[in-house]
């Protein structure tokens, strides 16, 4: 078993691997207790770097934001300005209307993208399968069940290295 | 009627088949085949239909990574009534299927649920004969040595590839009723891919009824319901049903040939399948053209470049899906072939 590397995490934390590499730390810390406890402790640590800096982070003072908004405010509003302010709300509505819905439905598409389950594909390759000679004509009738089975892990016999160095199982493609 | 009657047409068999019909021959060491074993293996096939059993049966099935073992209770009585009844692993312990001919009903004990689901590819004899001659085509069927299994003296019956020599299956066949009491499928590398064989097995006429009862039990729910599409050998009707253009590998390994096609809608996306065989071996190649992502749920799909594609795929046991996005279509291929060829079948989809 090859170990993430430290930097690796840190990468991977901050979603800056590539899809491949991200693939094999996502699955990699979910089985390596040593890589899984690293991975949490980079978590903290980078939550709390988080917290420290937003509990530092400073406003300016007070008196200059004063200062800025007068300034703002002194300024007269020329008679476009002022034509412009009369009627940004009648014209606002209707685009404002538009663009929510133009928003809806995409939103909607987005959300619900259509998908087809890999269970379809298995189940769909196993069921036909009886289309060949010799094979069980009973292969497909039960393999949601034991798909079922398998990701409950009971009937999975983990092939991983120490295991096959030990003569357990192997490692057969 | 012939696989190439039924298509009716050969301009596009030639384009499904192209990448097979070149230097198939070349390499084939010569391989001959024992005409007594051809004799029993075509018998074998008959075998569930003419005769009643009961019998303890395991089966087990080796991923890249990890093994899936099961062992059931089976009882069956000809023609097609089948009852398996499992006692490993503990997560399926007490479940049971029912196959009535083409409709098997799966009995989930700790959920209360039944699960039904109609297969019309398995009334598919015809089919089946022809694919025969498909293995007879692409195989050597040799006798092996004769060995007891569950008790009972068998005589085994080697598949070995013409095109490559290696062993791909092995079978243990009663001696006396030439029912398969054991099945190996081997990997390229002469690893064993699955195993299935019989514990304990004895024949039988009298078998009750109430075994192969659906009754749905007190408490239960009827979960779901799943009519496969009867595949078809009119491949030409599947592509215009498809309404899209299909796409086909322009490699697949030597001997595997189309047999048959089917559509189905699935959650309102047309889905075109074909499946791929060398007569033992099978390979199915899934196509819509509605964008529709696969969706692996709780599974964990690795990323894994090809050609000039980026796909996902998950081991389910010694079967892989691979699926991928190209062109403007969406693709998924299923096999036991391994990964390293699924990934080189698929990069010839879109090359």
């Amino acid at each position: 078993m090859i170990h993430t590397t430290t930097e690796a995490l840190i990468d991977y934390i901050h979603g800056a691997l590539g899809p491949e590499e991200d693939a094999q730390v996502y699955s990699h810390i979910a089985t390596c207790e040593d890589c899984g406890l690293e991975y949490r402790a980079e978590v903290a640590l980078s939550e709390t770097i988080r917290a420290g800096a937003a509990a530092e982070a400073r406003e300016f003072p007070s008196m200059i934001k004063a200062n800025v908004w007068q300034a703002l405010r002194s300024e007269a509003p020329t008679f476009v300005q002022r034509l412009r302010a009369a009627l940004l709300p009648a014209a606002a509505l209707p685009v404002a209307a538009a663009i929510a819905l133009v928003v809806y439905f995409n939103a909607g598409h987005a959300a619900n993208p259509p998908s087809i389950e890999a269970a379809y594909y298995l189940d769909q390759h196993a069921a036909n399968q009886v289309e060949i000679p010799l094979v069980d004509r009973s292969t497909g009738a039960s393999s949601q069940l034991e798909r079922t089975a398998s990701a409950a892990s009971e009937n999975q016999i983990t092939t991983d290295a120490p295991a096959a160095a030990a003569g357990v199982v192997n490692d057969i493609r | 009627m012939t696989f190439v009657r039924a298509l009716g047409s050969f301009a596009f068999l030639a384009v499904l088949t192209a990448p097979l019909l070149g230097g198939a021959e070349s390499l084939a060491p010569a391989i001959k085949s024992d005409p007594n074993a051809i004799t029993l293996l075509r018998e074998s096939m008959d075998a569930p239909r003419r005769l009643s059993f009961v019998g303890r049966m395991e089966t087990l099935r080796w991923g890249t990574r990890s093994a899936n073992a099961t062992i059931f209770r089976v009882e069956h009585r000809a023609p097609d009534l089948t009852r398996r009844w499992f006692e490993a692993p503990r997560s399926l312990y007490g479940d049971y299927v029912i196959m009535r001919g083409i409709t098997s009903y799966q009995f989930d004990v700790r959920r209360q649920t039944v699960s039904v689901s109609r297969n019309p590819a398995i009334d598919e004899l015809v089919l089946q004969h022809e694919n025969y001659g498909l293995l007879s085509q692409n195989y050597g069927i040799v006798t092996g040595p004769s060995e007891n299994v569950a008790g009972r003296r068998t005589l085994s019956i080697d598949m070995i590839n013409k095109y490559t020599g290696e062993r791909v299956m092995r079978v243990w066949l009663d001696a006396q009723t030439h029912l398969v009491l054991e099945r190996v499928v081997y990997h390229s590398d002469g690893s064993i891919a699955s195993q299935t064989r019989f514990d304990g097995l004895r024949y039988t006429n009298n078998i009750p009824s109430a075994i192969f009862s659906t009754q749905t039990p007190p408490g239960y729910q009827v979960t779901a319901e799943r009519d496969y599409s009867k595949p078809t050998e009119n491949l030409e009707a599947v592509a215009k049903e498809a309404q899209f253009t299909p796409r086909s590998p322009h490699y697949l390994p030597e001997g595997f040939q189309v047999i048959s096609g089917d559509i189905n809608t699935v959650k309102g996306v047309k889905t075109v399948h074909y499946l791929y065989s060398d007569g033992i071996r099978s390979l199915s190649l899934f196509e819509n053209a509605r964008n529709a992502a696969a969706d692996f749920g709780k599974l964990r799909p690795r990323s894994i470049k090809f050609g000039a594609h980026t796909g996902q795929y998950v081991d389910d046991g010694p079967t892989t899906l691979l699926t991928w996005h190209a062109s403007g279509l969406n693709f998924a291929v299923v096999g036991e072939l391994g990964l390293r060829e699924l990934t080189k079948i698929a990069a010839s989809v879109v090359p």
